[in-house]
C-alpha cells in the first residue's frame, strides 16, 4: 500500500549545548505532508524552522525522533544513502539560491541529474526543457551572475525539479525577490503541488505566501502548532485601519462581545476611549467592502 | 560533471588563480633555487678532481683529501707508480691553497702546478688562451677574471709572486674555492719542492677497475695511499659542505618550511572559499566522495599549475643567474625535483583534507545561510 504521507515527522526533536544550558531549537514536532500539498512552516526568527527543515532534508541529523520520507526512515540511513535521498527524493529552494556560481543556468539544473548517473546529454536535455517551461528558454547558457533574481529562484527550482522528487523543500524562496518575482515563484509552486501531486514544504516569513498555501504551521520555541488559514486572515485595526496580523498582533480588546485587534497600545487606548464610534465606522468599512467584492 | 564544475571554478576567477598558482610558484621555486645552488656548489666544489681525468689518485699516506689537505710524496715514484700493471699514465702535480690577487681583489684558491705537457689535471674547457701554464704565467678561472676586469696578458699574483694570465678556464670556479693553474717548475720553486709531487693523478688502463688498481698501488708502492677518484671525490665533497655549503642547506630547509606553509595555506584558502559550493553540492546529493574528489582535483590543479610555473621560472632564472652571476651555479636535480613534487602534493592533499572533512560534515546553515 502506498504511504499516504510523503513526509512524517514524529517526536522530532534537535537540542544544541550552549555553554551549561541545552538549547531546544525543535521540540518532538510531529507533522505530516501529504502528496499534493503545499504547506508553509511560518515562526518568529530563530523559532527552529531552518533546524527542522534541514533535519527534513537529510542535512542535519535529529537528536531524537524520526523522519520518515515515503516511509523510510531518514534517520537511520548511512551518509552515502543520504545523498542518494536527497538525490533522488528530495529537491532544495534556497533563499539565496545557491547556484554553482561558474556553471550556466542549464548546467546548474542538469548538476543533480548527472549525480544520479544520468547520461549528460538527455540530462541538459531535460534541463532545458524544464528551463523552457519556466520561461527561462533564452537564459540556459547564462550564467548566475547575468540573472535577475527572480531568475536564479526559477533556475533553482528548475534544479529542484530535475529529479522528479517526491517533495521539494524551500526555505524563504521569496526571500530575495520583489512582490511580484514573489509571488510568481510561489504561484510554481503551486502549480508543481497542483498538476505533479508533489508535496512542498516552505519555510517563510512571506505573508503573500499564505494565498497559495493548503496549510500553514506554525512554529515557536521549537514547538509546532497548527494553524487555520481562515483565522488568519489580515484584520484592520478599527481605529487607524493598519492592516494587523492577528497571531502576531500584541494589543487586543473586548468589546460588544467581539475580540478587537490593534496595531499598537495607542490605537486600543484611543478605542477604548470610543468604541462604539470606532467600532462602527470599521463595521460599515467591512460591509462596503463585502458589497464591493460581492459586485 | 564535477570535474567540469572543479576546473570552471578553478579557472573561472583569474586573480585568484593567478595569485594562488603564483603563491605555490614562488615559494617552490625558493626551494628548487636554494637546492639548486646547493647541488651546483657541491658539484663545482670537486670539478677539478672529476675533469681531472685521473683514475686513482696517489697521496702521501694519512692524506684522504685534497679540498684543505696537504700532501708530499717523492716525484720519482712516478715510475714506480708507471710500472704497476694496469696503469696507463701518471702525471705528478704540485697542490697548495693561497690568495690570488687579481684586479685589487684576493680570492682564495687551489694552485695547481703541472707540467705543461701532461695528460692528466689540465682545466676540461678553455674560455680563452692556452689550457697549460708554462714558466712566469697562470690559468686563471673565468668567473675571477670576469669579476676582477682582468684578462690574457693581464698580471695576476700568488705565493708572493707575479704572473702572467696566459689564459682563462671555465668550470674551475666555486664559492668555496677556485683553481689556479701554474707551471709546475714554478711551483716546486715557490714550494722549495723539486724533487717533491703533492698528488700522482693515475689514468687507469682500459677495463681495469680504480678500485682494483688503487689497490694494486698500495701493495706495490710503498710510502703512499691511493684512492679511486670516485671515492676521493666524495669525501672532498662531503667537507667542503661540512664546512661552507652548510649554511646553504640551512637556508634551503627554512626556504622548504616556507614554502610547505605556502603551498598548504594557499591551497586551504583556496578551497576554503568553495565550502559553501561545495555543501550546495552535498544538499543537492552529491556523495562524499564526490566532494573530496572535487576537493583533491582542486588541490592538485592548483599544485601543478603552481609547480609548472615554478620549473618554468626555475629555467629562465638559471639562464639569467649564468649570464649575471657566474659565481653562482644552479643545478636542479631529477631528484629534488621528483621530491618536491611529491612533498608539495603531499601538503596540497593535507591542506584539503581540512575543508574537505569540513564539508564531509557540512553545517545546515552554510547552505541556508542568507
Amino acid at each position: 500500500m502506498t504511504e499516504p504521507n510523503l513526509v512524517r515527522t514524529v517526536d522530532l526533536t534537535k537540542t544544541f549545548e550552549a555553554g551549561p544550558s541545552t538549547v531546544h531549537a525543535v521540540d518532538r514536532v510531529t507533522l505530516e505532508i501529504a502528496r499534493g500539498e503545499l504547506v508553509l512552516i511560518m515562526g518568529p526568527s530563530g523559532s527552529g524552522k531552518t533546524t527542522l527543515l534541514s533535519m527534513i532534508g537529510g542535512l542535519l541529523r535529529p537528536t531524537s525522533g524520526r523522519v520518515l520520507i515515503e516511509g523510510a526512515d531518514v534517520t537511520t540511513l548511512a551518509e552515502r544513502e543520504l545523498a542518494s535521498l536527497r538525490a533522488r527524493k528530495i529537491g532544495f529552494v534556497f533563499q539565496a539560491f545557491n547556484l554553482l556560481a561558474n556553471l550556466t543556468a542549464e548546467e546548474n539544473v542538469a548538476f543533480p541529474a548527472l549525480l544520479v548517473g544520468e547520461r549528460a546529454r538527455s540530462a541538459r536535455e531535460r534541463a532545458r526543457l524544464l528551463l523552457e517551461r519556466l520561461g527561462l528558454g533564452a537564459r540556459q547558457r547564462f550564467l548566475p551572475r547575468d540573472l535577475s533574481g527572480g531568475e536564479k529562484q526559477r533556475v533553482a527550482v528548475a534544479r529542484a525539479l530535475i529529479n522528479q522528487p517526491s517533495i521539494i523543500l524551500a526555505d524563504e524562496p521569496t526571500g530575495n525577490l520583489d512582490s511580484h518575482h514573489g509571488q510568481e515563484v510561489m504561484m510554481i509552486l503551486h502549480d508543481i503541488v497542483r498538476d505533479e501531486g508533489r508535496a512542498v514544504l516552505v519555510v517563510t516569513h512571506d505573508p503573500r505566501a499564505e494565498d497559495v498555501a493548503d496549510r500553514i504551521l506554525w512554529l515557536e520555541d521549537g514547538a509546532l502548532r497548527d494553524r487555520k488559514r481562515d483565522d488568519h486572515a489580515w484584520l484592520r485595526d478599527p481605529v487607524c485601519n493598519m492592516r494587523v496580523d492577528e497571531w502576531t498582533a500584541t494589543a487586543f480588546a473586548e468589546w460588544n462581545g467581539r475580540r478587537w485587534i490593534f496595531c499598537s497600545v495607542r490605537c486600543r487606548e484611543r478605542f477604548r476611549a470610543e468604541p462604539e464610534r470606532y467600532a462602527t465606522a470599521a463595521t460599515a468599512k467591512a460591509g462596503r467592502k463585502d458589497s464591493e467584492s460581492t459586485a | 560533471m564535477i570535474l567540469r564544475w572543479t576546473l570552471r571554478n578553478v579557472f573561472a576567477e583569474r586573480g585568484s588563480l593567478l595569485a594562488a598558482t603564483g603563491g605555490i610558484a614562488v615559494s617552490l621555486l625558493l626551494v628548487l633555487v636554494l637546492d639548486g645552488m646547493f647541488a651546483g656548489e657541491a658539484e663545482r666544489i670537486v670539478a677539478f678532481l672529476r675533469d681531472s681525468g685521473a683514475d686513482v689518485w696517489v697521496m702521501q699516506p694519512g692524506v684522504a683529501n685534497v679540498h684543505m689537505a696537504s700532501s708530499l710524496v717523492r716525484a720519482d715514484l712516478v715510475a714506480d707508480v708507471s710500472a704497476v700493471s694496469g696503469v696507463a699514465a701518471v702525471t705528478p702535480i704540485l697542490y697548495v691553497s693561497g690568495f690570488v690577487s687579481a684586479g685589487g681583489r684576493e680570492w682564495f684558491s687551489y694552485i695547481v702546478g703541472r707540467h705543461a705537457d701532461d695528460e692528466l689535471g689540465a682545466p676540461r674547457r678553455m674560455a680563452v688562451g692556452a689550457p697549460s701554464a708554462r714558466p712566469g704565467e697562470a690559468i686563471i678561472p673565468d668567473v675571477v677574471a670576469k669579476e676582477s676586469g682582468i684578462g690574457v696578458g693581464d698580471a695576476v699574483s700568488f705565493l708572493g709572486r707575479d704572473f702572467r694570465v696566459a689564459g682563462i678556464s671555465s668550470g674551475t670556479y666555486s664559492m668555496a674555492n677556485s683553481v689556479t693553474f701554474a707551471s709546475y717548475e714554478d711551483l716546486a720553486d715557490l714550494l722549495s719542492a723539486p724533487n717533491g709531487a703533492s698528488y700522482l693523478l693515475v689514468k687507469a688502463a682500459n677495463g681495469v677497475d680504480a678500485k682494483t688498481l688503487a689497490e694494486r698501488i698500495e701493495t706495490a708502492v710503498s710510502g703512499v695511499d691511493a684512492l679511486p677518484a670516485g671515492e676521493l671525490i666524495d669525501r672532498d665533497r662531503r667537507l667542503a659542505l661540512q664546512m661552507g655549503v652548510d649554511v646553504i642547506r640551512v637556508m634551503t630547509w627554512i626556504g622548504s618550511l616556507v614554502a610547505a606553509l605556502v603551498v598548504a595555506f594557499t591551497v586551504y584558502s583556496a578551497i576554503t572559499t568553495r565550502t559553501r559550493e561545495l555543501a550546495v553540492a552535498k544538499s543537492l546529493g552529491a556523495p562524499a566522495r564526490s566532494l573530496h574528489g572535487a576537493v583533491v582535483l582542486h588541490a592538485i590543479v592548483l599544485l601543478s599549475l603552481g609547480y609548472g610555473a615554478a620549473g618554468a621560472m626555475a629555467i629562465a632564472l638559471r639562464e639569467v643567474v649564468l649570464r649575471a652571476l657566474p659565481q653562482i651555479a644552479l643545478r636542479y636535480t631529477a631528484s629534488t625535483l621528483s621530491i618536491l613534487a611529491l612533498v608539495a602534493t603531499t601538503l596540497a592533499l593535507v591542506a584539503a583534507i581540512v575543508p574537505a572533512r569540513r564539508v564531509a560534515r557540512v553545517d545546515p546553515a552554510l547552505v541556508f545561510r542568507r
